[in-house]
């Protein structure tokens, strides 16, 4: 077809692309992180120095010499707020922060940031980067990340996650920073924190440090048809398990519908053993506590509805699934994040434009909720990096910040003054209409609030929560409950054995 | 092309008719799915939402949503420092990756080959059973210790290690070697008692000569390239070093996974220029295919 | 194609230039396959025998490998790679014969037929796999609503684990006893797209093999009173041969690298169901993070396959017809 000439003409044009542009590729410009990172990755994995965070721990004469301050070498992370107090920003520094939230949040976040290096006095850039679609993809990127020893500056993570990353001695303590008189939060603004908030990133597995600061909060809540609720008859959404079943089964019977839709996430499973006074991980940290009758409810549960056939499976390969077939009007109830709000508010608005609303799940008597929407762990990079980081997450948490990215996003805020504002913008915007009520109630929910599992390795074992407990559960109705959580439970805990800090 | 006229009279009849309906068939089902990609890209957020199967006339009254595409492209992101939409990013990466790879396995596989054809040198079978025994190494053996590699040469994220792997084609070498081994003789013997050295025989005749099988090389691995999205999603980290599978993918489970509508229309910026180009090219890659099918 | 020497000293220095230019020529390809091939079996095997973290942490010898063995995750992966391999192959390459034989038929519009089965094989396999993937959703999918045109109940096709045979039979209300189910609906669903996409590809081949049997056997066959199927089964099929040898074997080594499509419609799911050796290799390097784990299974399964594979030839070698 192509004569000889034209084709060797191709070929040599290819070959000069091909050798310019790798020679030119390292050289393209997206902001990499300074390879500074890579003896930290090379080192054995023990933790570095155990910091207790108090003042009298430092042996470096800092803070009472105010003018030079330059020269001396704070420690890499630093271990004392006055470490943190001598930092200063010889030069411009970049911060690279990682979040898995779509595009739009995207945009908004980074307005934020732009806001940020504007007006702030130490020549620090954030950019924020989608790195993942999901926090499990963002978990991979960084796990790769720190095996080639280039993480990111900050990210979202998981209190487990964070502590995975900490076994590899990747994140940093943000304690010196928090506790830093010249750039960390005074005692008020501590304590204008929800408090449940702060606590949950606190690390058990590494005597107390904080690993994490949180920018947003969300928790797994119950989306439900409420125009279809009143048409089968009941005026509220219910409360305990039974009524439940009862009424999604009662949905189920109209031919094509559902009563519930089943995602294949570990979450969901969390929430229901919450729901009936379980855990997901034993309160001593040592070992996995699902197995317990919580477990073997939650799993007999699932079953029931399927062999019932009265819950719909979102295909694997149909990640939010639940939110298409909920706004159709196909699907009753669904478990999700209150994060979900705005997106469940255009699909309904798009397609069965019904009315909806958000409670709590079902419980058997005190009620739970859990409480997730991960914080942000700073990586081990360098200390202006790192209180650059800090620095930037600070930001996020300021009230004007914080009530912006709540009201966009149906995330929570992370602090109590904020709260009237988010939920005022919520009832003004007339598309929310009931639901703006509901997100109000979120906040009375905090105080039943729980949290999966903070230890590291806790991600194989959610991959495993689906593939050996909950995946089995709704194919096989005849499958012995007690077995599967015995065995998962056993896994679980050498997984456990296997990631804990050496 | 052969045809064995013994088998069955050219007449119509029931068995031809039956041949032909089979053939539709499955004809049918090799495109259907193709069609269902572009009629969902098609579609409003609210007819996916619904499942509407045929929300245009003359059963509904939307129109076929062309803007799904540009609005696509505005979903997938922008690459903030070069300020384009990451969709061309991707584009961009594929194109290098994909053209990295073919000028070089077509350019290993006709060295390599005119060596085995025409040279004589110490270790030759060897060396060619060298070649013939990386076919059983697959894949899977080599990801873990390739994907360290990547880490230890500095290569994460960058176009080295999108590239490098993949710059021979054994499959080219064989392929190439045929060919070059069904040249006639007189051709070298005339060109060696000229005077020219093999690096002029090898330019001025035999590559002119195999411009067919380097085609078929080229195109092969042309397509084979742009499948590859695992080694892609591991040695890649920043949204504007995806390809288009990875991006894809990563739009799946992004906003595409509740979008339907522009999760396809991505997918159809990614099938419909290949279709595209296959069309034209469609005689390269049969005849190709079919040579290397055949023993001997 | 040796040169005709003579031993002067400047024929010598030629010889040399020659050899020389030789190893020049196959550097490229042997140097990248060096180094992207070889070199990583060595470090794979480094890898396999150490607690991996960024740098081999510690020595701990074959204590990955007998973590294999005695992991029935791994036996699991290998039955399903098995499964998986046993059913496409016939499946594919059946069809892809029967419908090269029909195009062989002077039928009209064989270029355009040839064509459109083709299309499937050159697009990019995530595209594709995310179209098939809703396909074959549940409740959304229009396979099911086709079904349902004709009666026949939705099925759940990526999500099942019950056996083919057990849902087909069981429509009739026979069940059938624990483990005589059939391969999993899941996977067959998996086959399904595989064959969606390959069958194209072996039908080109086909057809290139069927045009080289010479007219003159068929014309003899016909002269002699042959019927079709005598004269495919007697002519057709033995001379074809050599060409399903090779399809086979390049079949059948495909779907032991198969991931691309397991991997986004299924992700080894539901449960273990479709979980091969290939995507369970992923796993533990991506989910679990155990780099030697994942590289001593890597080693396991190669060498069962590399055995595998010479059986193969040993059996189907002898079975193949040159003229």
């Amino acid at each position: 077809m192509l004569s000889k000439k034209p084709l060797a003409k191709l070929i040599a044009v290819l070959v000069l692309f091909a050798v310019v542009l790798s020679a030119c590729a390292p050289a393209t410009p997206p902001p990499t992180q300074a390879p500074t990172t890579a003896p930290a990755a090379e080192e054995p994995a023990k933790p570095t120095a155990t910091t207790a965070p108090t003042a009298t721990s430092a042996p470096k004469p800092t803070a009472t010499t105010a003018p030079t301050a330059t020269a001396k070498p704070v420690s890499n992370p630093p271990t004392t707020a006055e470490e943190v107090d001598s930092i200063t920003f010889s030069k411009k520094t970049l911060v690279i922060y990682w979040h898995n939230r779509p595009q739009k949040d995207q945009d908004m976040l980074q307005s934020m940031l732009d806001e940020f290096n504007k007006t702030n006095p130490y020549g620090i850039t954030a950019t924020a980067e989608i790195a993942g679609a999901s926090y499990n993809d963002v978990y991979n990127k960084i796990n790769a990340s720190i095996q080639a020893g280039v993480p990111p500056s900050m990210a979202v993570a998981y209190q487990n996650q964070a502590a995975l990353y900490r076994t590899q001695d990747a994140v940093i303590d943000l304690t010196p920073f928090i506790k830093s008189k010249k750039y960390g939060l005074s005692e008020e603004d501590l304590k204008d924190y929800f408090p449940t908030f702060l606590a949950s990133d606190a690390n058990p597995q590494f005597k107390g440090e904080t690993l994490g600061f949180p920018t947003q909060r969300s928790m797994e809540v119950m989306y439900y048809n409420a125009d279809w609720l009143k048409q089968l008859g009941y005026d509220a959404p219910p409360t305990d398990w039974k009524t439940f079943e009862e009424i999604a089964c009662k949905a189920a019977q109209t031919s094509g519908k559902a009563g519930w839709a089943f995602k294949h996430d570990a979450s969901n499973f969390a929430s229901q053993i919450f729901s009936r006074g379980g855990r997901i991980l034993a309160e001593d940290g040592a070992s996995y506590a699902f197995n317990s009758q919580a477990g073997v409810d939650t799993l007999t549960f699932i079953q029931s509805m399927f062999a019932n056939k009265c819950a719909v499976e979102v295909p694997v390969s149909e990640r939010n699934g639940e939110q298409n077939r909920f706004a159709k009007g196909d699907v009753l109830f669904t478990f999700g994040s209150s994060s979900g709000l705005p997106f469940y508010q255009a699909a309904v608005a798009a397609g069965g434009k019904f009315k909806w609303d958000i409670a709590m799940l079902p419980n058997t008597g005190k009620p739970a909720v859990n409480l997730y929407g991960a914080s942000v762990s700073v990586f081990k990079t360098t200390p202006e990096q790192e209180l650059a980081s800090w620095l930037v997450i600070k930001f996020l948490g300021e009230k004007a910040q914080t009530v912006k990215w709540a009201s966009a996003t149906g995330y929570m805020p992370v602090r109590q003054s904020a709260k009237d504002e988010v939920i005022a913008n919520f009832k003004k915007d007339a598309k929310w209409g009931p639901v703006a009520d509901s997100y109000a109630k979120l906040f009375d929910w905090t105080q039943y609030a729980m949290v999966e599992s903070p230890v590291a390795g806790y991600d194989p074992v959610r991959a495993l929560i689906d593939t050996d407990l909950m995946s089995k559960v709704v194919t096989d109705p005849k499958a012995d409950v007690k077995a599967l959580l015995e065995a998962a439970a056993k896994k679980a805990d050498a997984i456990l054995k296997e990631n804990a800090p050496k | 092309m052969n045809n064995p006229r013994a088998q069955l009279p050219a007449r119509l009849d029931v068995g031809r008719i039956l041949i032909y309906a089979v053939l539709i068939l499955g004809a049918l089902i090799s495109v259907i799915p193709f069609l269902y990609m572009l009629l969902t890209s098609l579609k409003t957020y609210g007819s996916v939402v619904v499942d509407n199967f045929w929300p245009w006339p003359p059963f509904g009254t939307e129109a076929f949503q062309w803007s799904n595409y540009p609005l696509a492209i505005e979903t997938i992101g922008m690459d903030k420092n070069w300020h384009i939409p990451l969709f061309f990013r991707y584009l961009m990466n594929s194109v290098i990756m994909s053209g990295v790879i073919v000028v070089g396995t077509v350019v290993t596989s006709i060295l390599a080959a005119y060596t085995f054809a025409y040279i004589d040198i110490p270790g030759k079978n060897f060396f060619f059973i060298l070649v013939l025994a990386t076919l059983m190494i697959p894949n899977d053996l080599t990801l873990v210790p390739k994907v360290v590699m990547v880490y230890n040469f500095k290569w994460y994220n960058t176009y080295q290690a999108l590239t490098l792997p993949f710059l021979v084609s054994v499959f080219g070498i064989f392929l190439m070697r045929q060919f070059f081994m069904q040249i006639p003789r007189d051709l070298y013997d005339a060109a060696r008692i000229d005077g020219a050295s093999h690096l002029r025989y090898l330019a001025s005749v035999v590559v002119p000569i195999s411009q067919p099988a380097v085609m078929t090389v080229a195109l092969l691995n042309f397509i084979w390239s742009l499948d590859n999205f695992r080694w892609p999603l591991l040695v890649t980290r920043d949204e504007n070093m995806r390809v288009l599978a990875v991006g894809l993918q990563q739009f799946w489970v992004g906003d595409g996974s509740t979008q339907t509508q522009l999760l396809m229309a991505f997918a159809s910026m990614i099938v419909v220029p290949v279709l595209i180009f296959y069309f034209f090219t469609q005689k390269n890659f049969t005849e190709g295919i079919a040579k290397t099918g055949i023993k001997g | 194609m040796q040169q005709k020497t003579n031993s002067t000293p400047q024929s010598n220095k030629k010889r040399l230039g020659d050899i020389l230019l030789g190893y020049a020529f196959l550097a490229p390809a042997l140097v990248l396959l060096v180094v992207f091939e070889f070199y990583p079996l060595f470090l794979g095997l480094y890898i396999s025998m150490c607690n991996w973290r960024t740098s081999c942490r510690a020595f701990i010898g074959a204590e990955n490998y007998i973590r294999a063995f005695t992991d029935p995750e791994m036996w699991h992966s290998l039955l399903v790679t098995a499964t998986y391999s046993l059913v496409s192959v016939p499946v594919q390459l059946g069809l892809g014969l029967v419908v090269a034989y029909l195009l062989f038929q002077k039928i009209k519009g064989m270029e355009w037929f040839r064509m459109m089965f083709f299309m499937p094989y050159i697009t990019t396999t995530v595209a594709t796999a995310a179209i098939w993937a809703y396909l074959f959703s549940p409740d959304k999918g229009p396979i099911n609503k086709l079904l349902g045109v004709f009666g026949i109940p939705g099925q759940r096709w990526l999500g099942e684990t019950r056996g083919i045979f057990d849902l087909m039979l069981s429509g009739l209300g026979i069940s059938l006893p624990e483990g005589l189910g059939g391969p999993n609906l899941a996977l067959v669903s998996l086959i399904i797209y595989t064959t969606w996409v390959f069958v194209g590809y072996d039908v080109v081949i086909f057809l290139a093999g069927l045009v080289n049997i010479p007219k003159e056997l068929y014309d003899a066959a016909k002269v002699d009173g042959a019927n079709g199927w005598n004269i495919f089964r007697h002519i057709t099929l033995p001379l074809l041969s050599p060409t399903t040898f090779f399809l086979t074997l390049i079949t059948v080594i495909g779907t032991f690298k198969a991931f691309n499509h397991i991997y986004v419609m299924t992700q080894g799911g539901p449960g273990n169901a479709t979980t091969t050796a290939s995507i369970f290799i992923f796993q533990q390097l991506v989910t679990y993070n155990r780099y030697g784990y994942s590289a001593a299974i890597s080693f396991i399964v190669f060498i069962i396959i590399l055995l595998l594979t010479i059986l193969q030839n040993k059996v189907a070698g002898e079975r193949v017809v040159y003229e």
